[in-house]
C-alpha cells in the first residue's frame, strides 16, 4: 500500500469515527432527557412545543456544522501529515471567492435559525388568551408563593410550592420576588423567566391535552446558598380536580378538636411561629388570638399544608420522619434558611405535627 | 547573530537578584513575572474546580458546604478569568508584542512594570477574602441585589468590588501600553496589514479592554457605594434597579469574553501556518473577522439577559446581532482549516493543541449559536448546557490555545525546548478529560441540571454523567501535573535551542532563544506579512551587528512597585479603615513625583 492510499483509508475511517461519535452523541442526547424530572426535551404546552421546534431544527443544524467541521479537521490532519519527498504548497494563501463563500454559509445557516426563532418568540411573548387564569409568582429566598385571584383581580388565596392549574387552560403567571431575582421554571411548561424585584414580569402557558399530571419546577438563576434547594411543583389536573382543590383552598384551615392537635397549636403560638406562618382558622372555630390579621407572609401559608405533597419547598416529601428533621433543624436541612432552629423538644415537635397533619 | 550580545547593551551596576526583578522595566522578566503568577492562580483555580466537581461526583454530595461551594464556584470564575487567563495572555503580550513587531522593549516600559505590580497587588487582594471571612459567593456575574449588604453580610462582595477595580486598573493601564506599542513602535517596513496575526488580536483585545472596563469600574463602584455609603443605585426598595447593574455587568462582560478568547485565536494563526509550513491561509479575512468580532462584541451583551423580560423588541434585536457574531467566526474556522490544506504538517505537540483549540472552539462556537436563539436558550440558561458552552469556550479554546503557545514558544522563551513525548501524553490526558469533563454537560443541561447548585437529589436522573465528569476532571488534573514535571525537567537541562527551531516567518524568530536584553542586535527589515520566509526567498540577509554597538534601554525602576504599593493600600484602605486609604496616597503620591522626575538616561 503507498503512503498515498493509507491516508486516503485513515481518512475514510475518520469519516467514520465522526459519524460513529455523532450517533452516540445523538443517542446520549435523546437518552439524557428521556423521563427526567427537569427533561427540556418534553414539551407540554404550547408555548414549549414552539420553542421546542426550534430547537429540532437548531439542533439538526448543529449537528451537520458539528460533522463537517470535525471530519474536516480529522481528514486535513491526515491527509496533509507531513510525507518524505512532498513540500507544502505555500502558494495556497488566500482565495477571494472562497472568501465570500464561507460569509455567505454561516449567514444562510443563521439565517434559517433566525426566521422561526423569531416567529417562535413573538408568539410565545404576546399576551395571554381572554379568560386566563390569573396566578402571582413570588419568589422567596428559598421557596415559591402562589397567590390565585378571580376574575376581577381579587386575591382568593395563597399557596406555597405547589401550583394546581386545570388542563388545556391558559395560565397568565405574574412573576414578582419579595427579595433577591429568581427564575420560574418548569420545563415541560414553560421555559424560564426571571422573577425580579421591582419589576412585574409575566409569563402564560397553556397545557396540550393530556397532560394531567405533575411537572417539576426549579429556581434557575442562583439566589443565595440555598438556591440548590428552591423547587416546586405543578400539578396539571382535570376541570374537576382543579375546582376541588380550589374550593378547599378557599375554604378556612380545617378545625380539630383532637386533644394533641389542640396542643400542637399551643405550641404554634407559644413558639411564635404565626409570626412568619399563617393559618387561616375561621373566626368561629378558633379563638380570637389564634386569627391573626392577614399580613405580608415571611413564610408559607399553612392553611392547607396536608393538601401538599412536599414540605421545605418541593425538597423534602411530606411525611412524618422529613417533618420531623425539618423541625429539628431548618437550617441544616436547607442552609441559610430563614426559619431558625428553634431548638424544639421532641414532644413539642409530635404535637406541631399532629396539628400539621390536620390542615388538610 | 546570536552570540553578538557581549559587550552589548546598556552596563548595570552588580544587584542582587530579588532588587533587579523588583525594579526591572525588561518586558520580558515582567512577562515571565505575568506567566508565573498566571499559571499559580491557574492551577490555585484548577483546584476550586476540583473540589466542585468532588462534591458534584454524587448526588447530595457532603464535601463542601452550600457556603463554601458558592465561594467555590465564584472564585473559580474570577480567578480564572482575571487572575489566570488574562495575567497568561498578558505574559504572552508582554513577551512577544516587542519581539514580534521587532521593537526592544514597550512603548512606557515603567507602566508597563506598574502594570504588573497593581495586578499583583489586586489579585492577592481578592484571593486573601479566602481567609479574611469568605470569599465573594454571589457569582462572578454577581448580580444585584443578592449583592446588597442586606442579603450579602459579610465582606466578600466587598472584595469583589475593590480587589476587581484593582485588577482593571492593571489592565487598563497594559492595554494602553499594548495600542501604543504596536501602533507606533513596529520595525520598518512592518505596515498593519502586514502585523502577525498574534499582534492583530492583541490590539483588538486592548481596545476591548480600553472601551469595557470603564465600564465595570463604574458599575463596581456604584456597587461598593451601594453596600457601604448606603447609595441606591441596584436596591429596588428604594428606586434602583437590578437590571442596572446586569446591564452595566454584561457591557462589559460579553467583550471580555473575546479577550480572553482572541489572544488564544492568534496563537494558533501563528502555530498552525508554522507547522503547516503554508502561510496563513486569508490573512486579510483572519484579521478582519477578527475586528469584526471585536466590534460586534459590544452589541450582544443582552444575551445574557433574555430572561430577565427586556421585551420582545431588544430580545429579537440581541437575538440577530448574537447570530451575527457566528459569521465573522465561521470565517475563522474555515481560513485556519484551509492553511492546513496542501501543507506538510509536522504534528508537534503545540499543532495538537492548536488543532484541537479549532475542533473544541467550534463546538463552544455551535453551542453558541444554538442558545442565541432565545427559544432554546428559554430552556437552556443556567443550565449545565451552558456550562458546557463556556468551557468549550474558555477551556477548549482560550486554554487550549495558551498550552499550544506555550510549547511553541518555549523554546524562544528559555531556549530549551519541552519535551514533546511528556507534552503528547498531556495533550491526550487534557483532551480526554476536558471531553469527559464537558460533553456530558450538555446532557445535564438537556436534562434540565440548574447551574450553581451545591447539591442535587437521586432521582433527577443526573447521577451517571456527573460522575463521569468528576473523573474527566480528575484526567484534566493529571495532565497538568504531567505538563508541570515536564517543565521542571525541561528547566534543568541546558539551552540549546537554536534561533529558529520550527522555521517560523515572524520576527522574534530572527534573534537568540531566549532573547539578549535588547531583544535584536539589528531589527530585520520587514517586506511581509511572513517576513523572514521572503526575507530568504529575496536573498536579504540581516546585517551583523556593528563592533561596540551601543544600544540605550531604560535604566530599572523602583518608582512603579512605590506606586503599587500605594494604590493596593488605598485598596486595603476601601476595606479595613479609611486610614489608610490617607497613607496610601500619600505613598502613590510619592510614587508619581519619584516617577516623574527620575532620570530616564
Amino acid at each position: 500500500m503507498t503512503a498515498r492510499s493509507r491516508q486516503i483509508v485513515i481518512a475514510v475511517a475518520s469519516v467514520v469515527a465522526v459519524a460513529f461519535v455523532s450517533w452516540l452523541i445523538f443517542i446520549a442526547f435523546d437518552g439524557a432527557a428521556v423521563d427526567k424530572r427537569l427533561s427540556t426535551l418534553n414539551p407540554l404546552s404550547d408555548q414549549t412545543q414552539l420553542y421546542h421546534d426550534v430547537y429540532v431544527l437548531v439542533w439538526w443544524l448543529s449537528g451537520i456544522v458539528f460533522i463537517v467541521i470535525m471530519a474536516a479537521t480529522l481528514i486535513l490532519s491526515v491527509l496533509y501529515r507531513e510525507r518524505p519527498g512532498v513540500e507544502s504548497r505555500r502558494e495556497i494563501h488566500g482565495n477571494t471567492r472562497l472568501e465570500i463563500l464561507w460569509t455567505i454559509i454561516p449567514i444562510v445557516i443563521v439565517l434559517i435559525i433566525v426566521v422561526p426563532t423569531f416567529g417562535a418568540v413573538l408568539s410565545v411573548e404576546r399576551d395571554a388568551e381572554e379568560g386566563a387564569l390569573e396566578v402571582t409568582a413570588t419568589g422567596h429566598q428559598w421557596w415559591f408563593e402562589f397567590t390565585y385571584h378571580d376574575s376581577d383581580g381579587n386575591e382568593l388565596f395563597r399557596t406555597a410550592n405547589e401550583m394546581h392549574v386545570p388542563v388545556e387552560q391558559a395560565v397568565n403567571v405574574s412573576l414578582v420576588s419579595d427579595d433577591v431575582i429568581h427564575a420560574f421554571w418548569v420545563p415541560a411548561l414553560f421555559g424560564k423567566k426571571d422573577m425580579v424585584p421591582g419589576h412585574n414580569n409575566r409569563l402564560w402557558f397553556k397545557s396540550k391535552p393530556g397532560t394531567e399530571g405533575m411537572h417539576y419546577g426549579q429556581c434557575v438563576e442562583y439566589c443565595g446558598d440555598s438556591h440548590a434547594n428552591m423547587r416546586f411543583r405543578v400539578f396539571v389536573e382535570s376541570r374537576a380536580d382543579y375546582d376541588a382543590w380550589v374550593t378547599n383552598q378557599i375554604a378556612t384551615a380545617k378545625w380539630s378538636d383532637d386533644e394533641l392537635v389542640d396542643a400542637g397549636r399551643e405550641v404554634f403560638m407559644a413558639k411564635a411561629c404565626n409570626s412568619c406562618h399563617q393559618i387561616e382558622y375561621s373566626k368561629s372555630d378558633a379563638p380570637d388570638w389564634l386569627v391573626p390579621p392577614r399580613v405580608a407572609a415571611i413564610g408559607p401559608n399553612l392553611s392547607h399544608l396536608a393538601s401538599r405533597t412536599t414540605i421545605a419547598s418541593g425538597l423534602l416529601d411530606r411525611d412524618e420522619s422529613n417533618l420531623r428533621a425539618w423541625l429539628k433543624n431548618p437550617p441544616g436541612i436547607k442552609p441559610g434558611s430563614r426559619m431558625p432552629n428553634l431548638e424544639l423538644t421532641d414532644d413539642e415537635i409530635t404535637k406541631l405535627i399532629a396539628m400539621l397533619d390536620s390542615l388538610e | 547573530m546570536a552570540t553578538a550580545t557581549d559587550g552589548v547593551g546598556a552596563v548595570q551596576a552588580e544587584q542582587s537578584k530579588v532588587w533587579e526583578w523588583l525594579t526591572t522595566v525588561d518586558h520580558k522578566k515582567i512577562g515571565t513575572m505575568y506567566g508565573l503568577t498566571g499559571f499559580t492562580y491557574f492551577l490555585i483555580s484548577g483546584l476550586t474546580a476540583l473540589a466542585i466537581r468532588t462534591q458534584l461526583a454524587v448526588p447530595n454530595g457532603n464535601v463542601l458546604s452550600a457556603e463554601l461551594y458558592n465561594q467555590f464556584f465564584t472564585m473559580h470564575a474570577l480567578m480564572m478569568i482575571f487572575m489566570a487567563i488574562m495575567p497568561m495572555g498578558a505574559s504572552f503580550f508582554n513577551f512577544f508584542i516587542p519581539l514580534q513587531i521587532g521593537a526592544r522593549d514597550v512603548a512606557f516600559p515603567r507602566l508597563n512594570a506598574l502594570s504588573y505590580w497593581v495586578f499583583l497587588s489586586g489579585s492577592l487582594i481578592l484571593f486573601s477574602s479566602f481567609f479574611l471571612g469568605g470569599a465573594p459567593d454571589a457569582g462572578w456575574f454577581a448580580y444585584a441585589p443578592l449583592t446588597d449588604s442586606e442579603y450579602s453580610v459579610g465582606s466578600g462582595l466587598d472584595f469583589y468590588c475593590v480587589g476587581l477595580i484593582i485588577l482593571g486598573l492593571s489592565s487598563l493601564m497594559a492595554s494602553l501600553n499594548f495600542a501604543v506599542t504596536i501602533l507606533n513602535m513596529r520595525a520598518p517596513g512592518m505596515t498593519m496589514m502586514r502585523l502577525p496575526v498574534y499582534m492583530w488580536m492583541t490590539l483588538i483585545v486592548s481596545f476591548l479592554l480600553i472601551l469595557s472596563l470603564p465600564i465595570v469600574t463604574v458599575a463596581l463602584a456604584l456597587l461598593y457605594f451601594d453596600r457601604n455609603f448606603a447609595t441606591n443605585f441596584f436596591t429596588p426598595e428604594t428606586g434602583g434597579d437590578p437590571i442596572l447593574w446586569q446591564h452595566l455587568f454584561w457591557l462589559f462582560g460579553h467583550p471580555e469574553v473575546y479577550v480572553l478568547i482572541l489572544p488564544s485565536m492568534g496563537i494558533v494563526s501563528e502555530v498552525i501556518p508554522v507547522f503547516s509550513r503554508k502561510p496563513l491561509f486569508g490573512y486579510s479575512a483572519i484579521v478582519f473577522a477578527g475586528a469584526a468580532i471585536g466590534v460586534l462584541g459590544f452589541g450582544v451583551w443582552a444575551h445574557h439577559m433574555f430572561t430577565t423580560g427586556l421585551g420582545t423588541v431588544p430580545t429579537l434585536v440581541f437575538t440577530a446581532t448574537t447570530m451575527g457574531i457566528g459569521v465573522p467566526t465561521g470565517v475563522k474556522i474555515f481560513n485556519w482549516l484551509s492553511t492546513m490544506y496542501g501543507g506538510s504538517i509536522r504534528f508537534t505537540t503545540s499543532m495538537y493543541f492548536a488543532v484541537s483549540f479549532i475542533a473544541m472552539f467550534t463546538i463552544g462556537g455551535i453551542s453558541g449559536v444554538m442558545h442565541a436563539s432565545p427559544a432554546v436558550d428559554s430552556q437552556h440558561q443556567d443550565t449545565y448546557f451552558v456550562v458546557a458552552h463556556i468551557h468549550y469556550v474558555l477551556f477548549g479554546g482560550a486554554i487550549m490555545g495558551i498550552f499550544s503557545g506555550i510549547f511553541y514558544w518555549w523554546p524562544k522563551l528559555t531556549g530549551r525546548f519541552l519535551s514533546e513525548t511528556m507534552g503528547k501524553w498531556s495533550f491526550w490526558m487534557m483532551f480526554t478529560g476536558m471531553n469527559l469533563t464537558f460533553f456530558p454537560m450538555h446532557f445535564l443541561g438537556v436534562s434540565g441540571m440548574p447551574r450553581r447548585i451545591y447539591t442535587y437529589d437521586e432521582g433527577f436522573g443526573w447521577d451517571d454523567w456527573n460522575m463521569v465528569a468528576t473523573m474527566g476532571s480528575y484526567l484534566l488534573g493529571v495532565s497538568i501535573l504531567i505538563f508541570l514535571v515536564n517543565v521542571f525537567r525541561t528547566m534543568r537541562q541546558p539551552a540549546t535551542a537554536p534561533d529558529n527551531p520550527w522555521d517560523a516567518p515572524t520576527l522574534e524568530w530572527a534573534t537568540s532563544s531566549p532573547p539578549p536584553e535588547h531583544d535584536f542586535d539589528v531589527i530585520p527589515e520587514v517586506h511581509s506579512s511572513v517576513p523572514l520566509w521572503t526575507n530568504r526567498e529575496m536573498g536579504i540577509v540581516t546585517p551583523e551587528a556593528p563592533e561596540g554597538l551601543h544600544i540605550h534601554l531604560p535604566p530599572p525602576s523602583y518608582m512603579p512597585l512605590i506606586l503599587a504599593i500605594g494604590v493596593g493600600l488605598i485598596a486595603v484602605g476601601l476595606l479595613a479603615h479609611l486610614a489608610l486609604v490617607g497613607i496610601g496616597v500619600a505613598i502613590a503620591t510619592y510614587g508619581v513625583w519619584g516617577w516623574s522626575i527620575e532620570p530616564t538616561d
